[in-house]
């Protein structure tokens, strides 16, 4: 222990190597000793010592070398008062190094990233609102947070959360939940629901499974007719209506209804075309302030009204994986472009109308729909071409709604 | 051995009788040098007087009545102050010289 303050003092006292010869080095140890000069790692080398002393002392020395006859000469020069001169050359990136720290320690108060953990059912944008409410945001001092109040009321807020925990990983604010996954059984309430036409056509056939259907395969029917009611009609004794059993109406009803379909295409299209004037540069973000030189380069290329197609890369400073600083590096390239407009041939603007129109019919039949009839013009107008036709399909109708709106609305049509 | 040193050899052996019987510390009573040795390369000395000789292989230290002379190889002294010295290296033998 006493060593090892020793080297401490050492250090910071500063202490010379020095190289001793002479006949009598023995004694001008001993007169050393005598007039308190501490000396230590005394080593003999063939007929010269090594031996290290404060520099303090070394002035003390003189006259016991001139004593004994020793020549002394330094070696090396070692501790903290041969190390001021360097760093006083170097003070600026002494108080740099300072200053960084400092700021590190101001900026590691702060929260600059939150992340969320375990949510399923519950969205980040949910829970980015919980924190709002809470005024917890980016930027926030991590002191102003009180962990175990807010997952409190976290717990409170979102009813399926059965447990959480939010804590901090360096200037990263984790909220972690775990949710209830044994999901309650959803009550089924019996509203009652009639079946309507979406559109008007002719009914094709209709298998009912609960309900009473209202309508017969080979009816025409229009836009909002009702096609299965969900009111059961119960007779009593003299087959009167005695009263109703509501049901939600079950069905499946096909319709076959014209649809038309209509598209045009112009005869000139815009290209962009890019002019090779790209740029790519390095910005940097830190407290809401935006640095490039992006503006410089607009100036010398003269792009100051010309479009651009703008790509930025964005990444957050992160030091030790977890502490997330407010500082944002990243790429901002720009590619200029200007829009040629080119023009179709006749043959080009129809292949491409059809090729539409076969997605559009592809879209149908994905969908269930079964295309009975077809009649399909191309024509050209002052403009470009244009597709028009009328279809005829069978497709698969119906929708349910409450019973109360439907006779609700069969009232004010009567009144 | 003439008067003045029988009347000093009586005085050391009074000043040893007097610290057995008070049971006080040999070296504070009596001035003598004391050495410890911590395993067979590191010799603590104090209460010594100083250094006669010191080569690579020998170092031998005045004490008060004795000188001992500490034989190895590489010897080294780790520190030289007025309290105490330190000597390490490969210690092979510590001799004690008395005094006429």
């Amino acid at each position: 222990m006493r060593l090892l303050q020793n080297n401490y003092i050492r250090y910071i006292k500063g202490c010379l190597i020095i190289r001793l010869g002479g006949d009598y080095l023995e004694r001008f140890f001993n007169m050393c000793r005598q007039h308190d000069i501490d000396l230590w790692n005394i080593k003999r080398e063939n007929d010269a010592c090594m031996c290290e002393v404060y520099a303090a002392d070394f002035k003390k020395l003189v006259p016991f070398l001139k004593k004994t006859g020793t020549r002394a000469h330094v070696v090396k020069k070692s501790g903290l008062p041969f190390y001021i001169p360097f760093l006083k050359k170097r003070i600026i990136f002494f108080v740099g190094v300072a200053a960084c720290l400092g700021m590190l320690n101001f900026v590691t108060d702060y929260v600059w990233a939150i992340e969320y953990v375990g949510n399923l059912q519950i969205s980040d944008d949910e829970l980015t609102d919980f924190l709002e409410e809470e005024h917890i945001h980016y930027g926030i001092k991590k002191d102003s947070i009180n962990c175990e109040e807010e997952e409190k009321s976290l717990r409170e807020r979102f009813a399926n959360v059965t447990w959480t925990s939010i804590y901090f990983e360096g200037t990263k604010l984790y909220v972690e939940v775990k949710e209830n996954e044994k999901s309650e059984p959803v009550e089924i309430k019996m509203k009652g629901t009639d079946i309507v036409a979406n559109e008007g056509g002719v009914i094709t056939s209709i298998i009912t499974r609960n309900g009473v259907p209202m309508v017969k395969a080979g009816d025409s029917v229009d836009e909002g007719d009702v096609l299965v009611s969900g009111s059961v009609p119960v007779y009593d004794e003299n087959l009167l209506i005695a009263g109703y059993q509501i049901y939600d109406a079950d069905a499946d009803i096909q319709i076959r209804t014209p649809i038309s379909y209509k598209d045009t295409i112009k005869k000139s299209y815009p290209v962009i075309c890019y002019t090779g004037n790209d740029t790519c540069v390095s910005f940097l973000e830190a407290f809401g302030r935006h640095m490039d030189t992006m503006p410089l380069h607009d100036f010398f290329l003269g792009r100051k009204n010309s479009s651009c197609e703008t790509v930025t890369e964005k990444r957050q400073l992160v030091l030790l994986d977890n502490i997330y600083l407010p500082v944002y590096y990243g790429k901002t390239s720009k590619k200029e472009y200007y829009i040629k407009y080119m023009t179709y041939t006749d043959e080009e603007m129809e292949a491409l109308l059809l090729k539409q129109f076969e997605k559009f019919i592809f879209s149908l039949h994905q969908k269930g729909v079964e295309i009975v009839e077809k009649d399909v013009k191309i024509v050209e107008n002052r403009d470009g071409m244009e597709i028009s036709g009328d279809l005829l399909v069978l497709k698969s109708t119906g929708v349910n709604v409450d019973i109360g709106a439907v006779q609700s609305e069969d009232e004010t049509i009567g009144e | 051995m003439n008067r003045r040193d029988v009347f000093r050899q009586d005085m050391i052996s009074a000043g040893e009788r007097f610290a057995d019987a008070f049971s006080l510390p040999k070296d504070m009573v009596v001035n003598a040098t004391l050495i410890h040795m911590i395993g067979k390369s590191d010799v603590f000395v104090e209460n010594f007087k100083g250094i006669i000789s010191y080569t690579c292989h020998e170092i031998v230290v005045k004490g008060y009545g004795i000188k001992f002379c500490v034989c190895g190889e590489c010897l080294l002294i780790e520190h030289y102050c007025n309290d105490d010295m330190k000597i390490s290296g490969q210690i092979h033998e510590v001799r004690v010289i008395r005094e006429a």
